[in-house]
Protein backbone atom coordinates (compact mmCIF):
# COMPACT_ATOMS: atom_id res chain seq x y z
CA UNK A 1 0.00 0.00 0.00
CA UNK A 2 1.45 3.37 -0.94
CA UNK A 3 1.56 6.39 1.31
CA UNK A 4 -1.24 8.01 -0.67
CA UNK A 5 -3.40 4.90 -0.45
CA UNK A 6 -2.95 4.74 3.31
CA UNK A 7 -3.93 8.40 3.70
CA UNK A 8 -6.92 7.84 1.46
CA UNK A 9 -8.03 4.83 3.54
CA UNK A 10 -7.68 6.85 6.74
CA UNK A 11 -9.70 9.72 5.27
CA UNK A 12 -12.43 7.30 4.20
CA UNK A 13 -12.50 6.04 7.78
CA UNK A 14 -12.78 9.59 9.12
CA UNK A 15 -15.66 10.35 6.73
CA UNK A 16 -17.58 7.10 7.15
CA UNK A 17 -17.13 6.47 10.86
CA UNK A 18 -16.98 10.01 12.21
CA UNK A 19 -19.00 11.83 9.53
CA UNK A 20 -16.28 14.37 8.86
CA UNK A 21 -16.31 16.51 5.73
CA UNK A 22 -13.07 15.56 3.99
CA UNK A 23 -12.44 19.18 3.03
CA UNK A 24 -12.20 19.99 6.73
CA UNK A 25 -9.33 17.60 7.37
CA UNK A 26 -6.27 19.83 7.73
CA UNK A 27 -2.82 18.32 8.19
CA UNK A 28 -1.92 20.54 11.10
CA UNK A 29 -5.30 20.29 12.79
CA UNK A 30 -5.50 18.57 16.18
CA UNK A 31 -6.64 15.01 15.52
CA UNK A 32 -9.19 14.81 18.32
CA UNK A 33 -10.59 18.27 17.52
CA UNK A 34 -11.03 17.45 13.83
CA UNK A 35 -12.81 14.22 14.56
CA UNK A 36 -14.77 15.73 17.44
CA UNK A 37 -14.46 12.45 19.23
CA UNK A 38 -14.84 11.42 22.82
CA UNK A 39 -13.18 8.47 24.52
CA UNK A 40 -15.68 5.99 23.12
CA UNK A 41 -15.08 7.19 19.57
CA UNK A 42 -11.35 6.91 20.18
CA UNK A 43 -11.84 3.28 21.21
CA UNK A 44 -13.56 2.74 17.85
CA UNK A 45 -10.78 4.52 15.95
CA UNK A 46 -8.08 2.43 17.58
CA UNK A 47 -9.90 -0.85 17.08
CA UNK A 48 -10.73 -0.09 13.43
CA UNK A 49 -7.20 1.09 12.56
CA UNK A 50 -5.68 -2.02 14.14
CA UNK A 51 -8.05 -4.26 12.22
CA UNK A 52 -7.74 -2.40 8.91
CA UNK A 53 -3.96 -2.10 8.85
CA UNK A 54 -3.07 -5.20 10.87
CA UNK A 55 -0.82 -3.80 13.59
CA UNK A 56 -1.21 -3.25 17.33
CA UNK A 57 -1.17 0.29 18.68
CA UNK A 58 0.97 0.77 21.77
CA UNK A 59 0.03 3.51 24.18
CA UNK A 60 3.49 5.07 24.24
CA UNK A 61 3.46 5.46 20.44
CA UNK A 62 0.39 7.68 20.59
CA UNK A 63 1.85 10.21 23.03
CA UNK A 64 3.47 12.05 20.12
CA UNK A 65 0.43 11.87 17.86
CA UNK A 66 -1.35 15.19 18.09
CA UNK A 67 -2.24 16.32 14.58
CA UNK A 68 -3.83 14.66 11.59
CA UNK A 69 -0.42 14.63 9.89
CA UNK A 70 1.11 12.92 12.95
CA UNK A 71 -1.57 10.28 12.70
CA UNK A 72 -1.00 9.69 8.99
CA UNK A 73 2.75 9.41 9.61
CA UNK A 74 2.24 7.02 12.51
CA UNK A 75 0.06 4.65 10.49
CA UNK A 76 2.35 4.85 7.44
CA UNK A 77 5.40 4.07 9.59
CA UNK A 78 3.72 1.10 11.23
CA UNK A 79 2.54 -0.30 7.90
CA UNK A 80 6.10 0.06 6.57
CA UNK A 81 7.47 -1.74 9.64
CA UNK A 82 5.00 -4.48 9.04
CA UNK A 83 6.16 -4.90 5.44
CA UNK A 84 9.73 -5.16 6.61
CA UNK A 85 8.98 -7.73 9.30
CA UNK A 86 6.71 -9.60 6.95
CA UNK A 87 3.72 -9.88 9.21
CA UNK A 88 1.76 -8.53 12.14
CA UNK A 89 3.84 -5.99 14.00
CA UNK A 90 3.36 -5.68 17.73
CA UNK B 1 -29.84 14.18 39.99
CA UNK B 2 -26.70 14.81 41.95
CA UNK B 3 -23.64 13.21 40.45
CA UNK B 4 -20.64 12.05 42.33
CA UNK B 5 -18.35 15.03 42.75
CA UNK B 6 -15.23 13.04 42.01
CA UNK B 7 -13.95 13.23 45.55
CA UNK B 8 -13.90 10.70 48.35
CA UNK B 9 -14.50 11.64 51.98
CA UNK B 10 -12.08 10.82 54.74
CA UNK B 11 -9.76 13.04 56.76
CA UNK B 12 -6.11 12.40 57.42
CA UNK B 13 -6.62 13.02 61.15
CA UNK B 14 -9.20 10.28 61.36
CA UNK B 15 -6.89 7.93 59.55
CA UNK B 16 -4.08 8.90 61.87
CA UNK B 17 -6.09 8.11 64.97
CA UNK B 18 -7.06 4.68 63.73
CA UNK B 19 -3.55 3.90 62.58
CA UNK B 20 -2.41 4.72 66.12
CA UNK B 21 -5.01 2.38 67.59
CA UNK B 22 -4.08 -0.41 65.21
CA UNK B 23 -0.43 0.04 65.95
CA UNK B 24 -0.70 0.08 69.75
CA UNK B 25 -3.75 -2.13 70.32
CA UNK B 26 -5.55 -4.38 67.87
CA UNK B 27 -8.28 -4.31 65.32
CA UNK B 28 -11.00 -5.31 67.76
CA UNK B 29 -10.27 -2.17 69.77
CA UNK B 30 -10.38 -0.15 66.58
CA UNK B 31 -13.75 -1.68 65.70
CA UNK B 32 -15.00 -0.74 69.18
CA UNK B 33 -13.98 2.90 68.75
CA UNK B 34 -15.53 2.84 65.31
CA UNK B 35 -18.94 2.18 66.84
CA UNK B 36 -18.93 5.73 68.17
CA UNK B 37 -17.44 7.21 65.01
CA UNK B 38 -20.30 5.67 63.03
CA UNK B 39 -22.74 7.68 65.17
CA UNK B 40 -20.76 10.82 64.39
CA UNK B 41 -21.31 10.33 60.68
CA UNK B 42 -25.02 9.78 61.17
CA UNK B 43 -25.20 13.23 62.75
CA UNK B 44 -22.63 15.13 60.70
CA UNK B 45 -22.88 13.71 57.20
CA UNK B 46 -26.40 14.78 56.23
CA UNK B 47 -26.04 14.26 52.48
CA UNK B 48 -24.75 10.74 52.96
CA UNK B 49 -27.45 10.08 55.55
CA UNK B 50 -30.18 11.27 53.22
CA UNK B 51 -28.91 9.21 50.29
CA UNK B 52 -28.62 6.07 52.41
CA UNK B 53 -32.05 6.57 53.93
CA UNK B 54 -33.47 6.85 50.43
CA UNK B 55 -31.72 3.64 49.44
CA UNK B 56 -32.94 1.64 52.42
CA UNK B 57 -36.39 3.15 52.83
CA UNK B 58 -37.47 3.81 49.25
CA UNK B 59 -35.49 1.35 47.19
CA UNK B 60 -35.13 -1.64 49.48
CA UNK B 61 -38.47 -0.96 51.16
CA UNK B 62 -37.23 -1.02 54.75
CA UNK B 63 -39.38 0.61 57.42
CA UNK B 64 -38.21 3.72 59.24
CA UNK B 65 -36.46 1.98 62.15
CA UNK B 66 -34.85 -0.66 59.99
CA UNK B 67 -33.65 2.06 57.61
CA UNK B 68 -32.08 3.97 60.49
CA UNK B 69 -30.34 0.91 61.90
CA UNK B 70 -29.22 -0.05 58.42
CA UNK B 71 -27.56 3.33 57.98
CA UNK B 72 -25.64 2.81 61.21
CA UNK B 73 -24.64 -0.69 60.12
CA UNK B 74 -23.56 0.69 56.76
CA UNK B 75 -21.26 3.32 58.29
CA UNK B 76 -19.89 0.76 60.69
CA UNK B 77 -19.25 -1.72 57.88
CA UNK B 78 -17.59 0.93 55.74
CA UNK B 79 -15.39 1.95 58.65
CA UNK B 80 -14.46 -1.64 59.36
CA UNK B 81 -13.47 -2.18 55.76
CA UNK B 82 -11.29 0.95 55.84
CA UNK B 83 -9.62 -0.32 59.01
CA UNK B 84 -9.12 -3.72 57.46
CA UNK B 85 -7.41 -2.08 54.49
CA UNK B 86 -5.04 -0.26 56.82
CA UNK B 87 -4.32 -3.47 58.71
CA UNK B 88 -3.58 -5.30 55.47
CA UNK B 89 -1.27 -2.54 54.31
CA UNK B 90 0.53 -2.90 57.64
CA UNK B 91 1.08 -6.56 56.85
CA UNK B 92 -1.48 -7.97 59.27
CA UNK B 93 -2.83 -10.52 56.83
CA UNK B 94 -3.33 -13.21 59.45
CA UNK B 95 -6.16 -11.29 61.13
CA UNK B 96 -8.58 -12.22 58.39
CA UNK B 97 -9.83 -15.31 56.68
CA UNK B 98 -10.97 -15.47 53.08
CA UNK B 99 -13.18 -17.51 50.86
CA UNK B 100 -11.54 -17.66 47.45
CA UNK B 101 -13.87 -20.33 46.02
CA UNK B 102 -14.94 -18.20 43.06
CA UNK B 103 -11.39 -17.41 41.98
CA UNK B 104 -11.51 -20.56 39.84
CA UNK B 105 -13.47 -18.52 37.26
CA UNK B 106 -10.66 -16.02 36.98
CA UNK B 107 -7.90 -18.62 37.18
CA UNK B 108 -9.37 -20.47 34.23
CA UNK B 109 -9.32 -17.55 31.84
CA UNK B 110 -5.84 -16.58 33.01
CA UNK B 111 -4.76 -20.05 31.97
CA UNK B 112 -6.54 -19.61 28.65
CA UNK B 113 -4.63 -16.35 28.15
CA UNK B 114 -7.59 -14.35 26.95
CA UNK B 115 -7.35 -11.31 29.19
CA UNK B 116 -10.65 -9.84 30.26
CA UNK B 117 -12.62 -7.05 31.85
CA UNK B 118 -13.48 -7.16 35.55
CA UNK B 119 -16.31 -4.85 36.53
CA UNK B 120 -17.07 -4.03 40.15
CA UNK B 121 -18.80 -1.25 42.07
CA UNK B 122 -18.47 0.77 45.27
CA UNK B 123 -19.85 -2.24 47.09
CA UNK B 124 -17.73 -4.09 49.59
CA UNK B 125 -14.04 -3.48 49.23
CA UNK B 126 -12.63 -2.89 45.78
CA UNK B 127 -9.17 -2.47 47.24
CA UNK B 128 -9.32 -5.77 49.12
CA UNK B 129 -10.33 -7.41 45.84
CA UNK B 130 -6.74 -6.63 44.89
CA UNK B 131 -5.79 -9.35 47.36
CA UNK B 132 -7.59 -11.85 45.16
CA UNK B 133 -5.81 -10.51 42.13
CA UNK B 134 -2.41 -10.79 43.78
CA UNK B 135 -2.91 -14.54 44.18
CA UNK B 136 -3.28 -15.04 40.45
CA UNK B 137 -0.82 -14.95 37.59
CA UNK B 138 -2.61 -12.46 35.42
CA UNK B 139 -1.61 -8.86 34.77
CA UNK B 140 -4.24 -6.47 36.07
CA UNK B 141 -4.75 -2.85 35.08
CA UNK B 142 -6.87 -0.89 37.52
CA UNK B 143 -8.71 1.96 35.80
CA UNK B 144 -9.55 4.85 38.05
CA UNK B 145 -10.52 8.48 37.85
CA UNK B 146 -7.77 10.99 38.33
CA UNK B 147 -9.98 13.05 40.59
CA UNK B 148 -10.15 10.39 43.33
CA UNK B 149 -8.69 11.24 46.68
CA UNK B 150 -4.91 11.22 46.87
CA UNK B 151 -4.71 8.75 49.70
CA UNK B 152 -6.67 6.22 47.74
CA UNK B 153 -4.18 6.59 44.90
CA UNK B 154 -1.41 6.21 47.46
CA UNK B 155 -2.92 2.97 48.72
CA UNK B 156 -3.40 1.69 45.23
CA UNK B 157 0.12 2.71 44.30
CA UNK B 158 1.25 0.12 46.81
CA UNK B 159 -0.82 -2.41 44.95
CA UNK B 160 0.74 -1.23 41.73
CA UNK B 161 4.20 -1.83 43.13
CA UNK B 162 3.31 -5.44 42.73
CA UNK B 163 4.32 -6.01 39.14
CA UNK B 164 1.08 -7.81 38.47
CA UNK B 165 -0.90 -4.57 38.72
CA UNK B 166 -0.81 -1.22 36.98
CA UNK B 167 -2.97 1.83 37.48
CA UNK B 168 -4.51 3.49 34.44
CA UNK B 169 -5.71 6.99 35.19
CA UNK B 170 -8.65 8.38 33.22
CA UNK B 171 -7.37 11.65 31.76
CA UNK B 172 -8.69 14.46 29.62
CA UNK B 173 -6.13 13.76 26.89
CA UNK B 174 -7.77 10.29 26.45
CA UNK B 175 -4.40 8.56 26.80
CA UNK B 176 -6.11 5.98 28.99
CA UNK B 177 -7.91 4.69 25.88
CA UNK B 178 -4.61 3.67 24.30
CA UNK B 179 -3.46 2.07 27.56
CA UNK B 180 -6.67 0.07 27.92
CA UNK B 181 -6.48 -1.01 24.29
CA UNK B 182 -2.87 -2.09 24.64
CA UNK B 183 -3.57 -4.00 27.85
CA UNK B 184 -6.41 -5.95 26.29
CA UNK B 185 -4.35 -6.59 23.15
CA UNK B 186 -1.67 -8.05 25.44
CA UNK B 187 -4.27 -10.39 27.01
CA UNK B 188 -4.17 -8.51 30.28
CA UNK B 189 -7.09 -7.60 32.50
CA UNK B 190 -8.86 -4.30 32.91
CA UNK B 191 -10.42 -3.72 36.35
CA UNK B 192 -13.01 -0.98 36.38
CA UNK B 193 -15.97 0.23 38.41
CA UNK B 194 -19.38 0.40 36.77
CA UNK B 195 -21.35 2.53 39.21
CA UNK B 196 -19.99 6.06 38.92
CA UNK B 197 -19.53 8.59 36.19
CA UNK B 198 -18.23 12.13 36.00
CA UNK B 199 -20.54 14.86 34.72
CA UNK B 200 -20.51 15.32 30.94
CA UNK B 201 -19.46 11.73 30.28
CA UNK B 202 -21.89 9.58 28.35
CA UNK B 203 -24.25 7.63 30.56
CA UNK B 204 -26.92 5.00 30.14
CA UNK B 205 -30.04 4.78 32.25
CA UNK B 206 -31.37 1.55 33.64
CA UNK B 207 -33.78 0.48 36.31
CA UNK B 208 -31.89 -0.22 39.49
CA UNK B 209 -33.92 -1.38 42.47
CA UNK B 210 -37.01 -0.35 40.50
CA UNK B 211 -36.05 3.21 39.72
CA UNK B 212 -34.07 4.66 36.87
CA UNK B 213 -30.42 5.44 37.56
CA UNK B 214 -27.51 6.41 35.34
CA UNK B 215 -24.45 4.29 34.79
CA UNK B 216 -21.21 5.09 32.91
CA UNK B 217 -21.77 4.03 29.31
CA UNK B 218 -18.04 3.75 28.61
CA UNK B 219 -17.45 0.88 31.03
CA UNK B 220 -20.01 -1.32 29.35
CA UNK B 221 -19.00 -0.08 25.90
CA UNK B 222 -15.50 -1.44 26.51
CA UNK B 223 -17.01 -4.77 27.51
CA UNK B 224 -19.14 -4.80 24.34
CA UNK B 225 -16.41 -3.56 21.97
CA UNK B 226 -13.61 -5.96 22.86
CA UNK B 227 -14.32 -9.63 22.48
CA UNK B 228 -12.89 -10.66 25.86
CA UNK B 229 -14.45 -12.37 28.87
CA UNK B 230 -16.34 -10.10 31.23
CA UNK B 231 -16.66 -10.84 34.95
CA UNK B 232 -18.29 -9.04 37.86
CA UNK B 233 -16.18 -9.05 41.01
CA UNK B 234 -16.90 -8.07 44.62
CA UNK B 235 -15.13 -8.57 47.96
CA UNK B 236 -17.77 -8.77 50.67
CA UNK B 237 -17.11 -8.76 54.41
CA UNK B 238 -19.42 -11.60 55.31
CA UNK B 239 -18.31 -11.98 58.94
CA UNK B 240 -16.45 -9.86 61.45
CA UNK B 241 -13.02 -10.89 60.12
CA UNK B 242 -13.89 -12.85 57.01
CA UNK B 243 -14.14 -11.85 53.36
CA UNK B 244 -15.73 -13.68 50.51
CA UNK B 245 -14.80 -12.94 46.93
CA UNK B 246 -17.70 -13.13 44.55
CA UNK B 247 -16.66 -13.63 40.94
CA UNK B 248 -19.14 -14.41 38.19
CA UNK B 249 -18.58 -16.98 35.49
CA UNK B 250 -16.69 -15.28 32.64
CA UNK B 251 -18.89 -14.42 29.71
CA UNK B 252 -18.22 -13.34 26.14
CA UNK B 253 -20.63 -10.85 24.64
CA UNK B 254 -20.86 -10.95 20.87
CA UNK B 255 -21.67 -7.72 19.15
CA UNK B 256 -21.44 -6.70 15.52
CA UNK B 257 -19.35 -3.80 14.31
CA UNK B 258 -22.22 -1.36 13.79
CA UNK B 259 -23.18 1.05 16.52
CA UNK B 260 -26.69 -0.37 16.91
CA UNK B 261 -25.40 -3.86 17.65
CA UNK B 262 -22.84 -2.56 20.11
CA UNK B 263 -25.46 -0.44 21.82
CA UNK B 264 -27.71 -3.46 22.23
CA UNK B 265 -24.83 -5.43 23.67
CA UNK B 266 -24.06 -2.60 26.09
CA UNK B 267 -27.62 -2.85 27.36
CA UNK B 268 -27.35 -6.61 27.78
CA UNK B 269 -24.14 -6.34 29.77
CA UNK B 270 -25.53 -3.56 31.93
CA UNK B 271 -28.67 -5.59 32.50
CA UNK B 272 -26.63 -8.52 33.79
CA UNK B 273 -24.35 -6.28 35.83
CA UNK B 274 -27.30 -4.74 37.59
CA UNK B 275 -28.98 -8.06 38.18
CA UNK B 276 -25.80 -9.33 39.80
CA UNK B 277 -25.29 -6.12 41.78
CA UNK B 278 -28.86 -6.13 43.08
CA UNK B 279 -28.40 -9.75 44.13
CA UNK B 280 -25.29 -8.90 46.10
CA UNK B 281 -26.92 -5.92 47.80
CA UNK B 282 -30.15 -7.72 48.60
CA UNK B 283 -28.02 -10.17 50.52
CA UNK B 284 -25.51 -7.65 51.93
CA UNK B 285 -27.35 -4.29 52.05
CA UNK B 286 -24.81 -2.76 54.43
CA UNK B 287 -22.19 -2.84 51.66
CA UNK B 288 -23.63 -0.02 49.51
CA UNK B 289 -21.02 2.76 49.63
CA UNK B 290 -22.25 5.38 47.16
CA UNK B 291 -23.05 8.20 49.57
CA UNK B 292 -24.87 10.48 47.16
CA UNK B 293 -28.29 10.42 45.55
CA UNK B 294 -27.86 7.70 42.98
CA UNK B 295 -31.20 7.74 41.19
CA UNK B 296 -32.64 9.95 38.49
CA UNK B 297 -35.80 10.90 40.35
CA UNK B 298 -36.28 13.57 42.97
CA UNK B 299 -34.49 13.12 46.27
Amino acid sequence: MTREEIIHQINILFVDEFEIDETNIGLSSNLLDVLKIDSLDLVDLVVIIEKKFGFKIQAEDMAAVKTVEDFYSFVIDRVDQQKQTGGLSI
Amino acid sequence: MATWDGKTRGGKTGYGIFIFILKHFNISVAYFVLRFVAFYFILFAPKAFKSLFYFYNKRLGFGFIKSMTSIYKNYFKFGQILLDKIALMAGKDNIFTYDFTDEVHLARIIEENTGGILISAHVGSWEISAKLLSRLNGKFNIVMMDAEHEKIKEQLSKVAQNKKSTIILVKDDLSHVYQINEALSNKEFICILGDRYIANNKTISHNYFNESAKFPYGVFYLAARYHVPVLFVYAIKTKIKHYKFFVTTPKYYDSGMDSTSIDETVKIILDEYIENLEGILNKYPDHWFNYFHFWDGTK
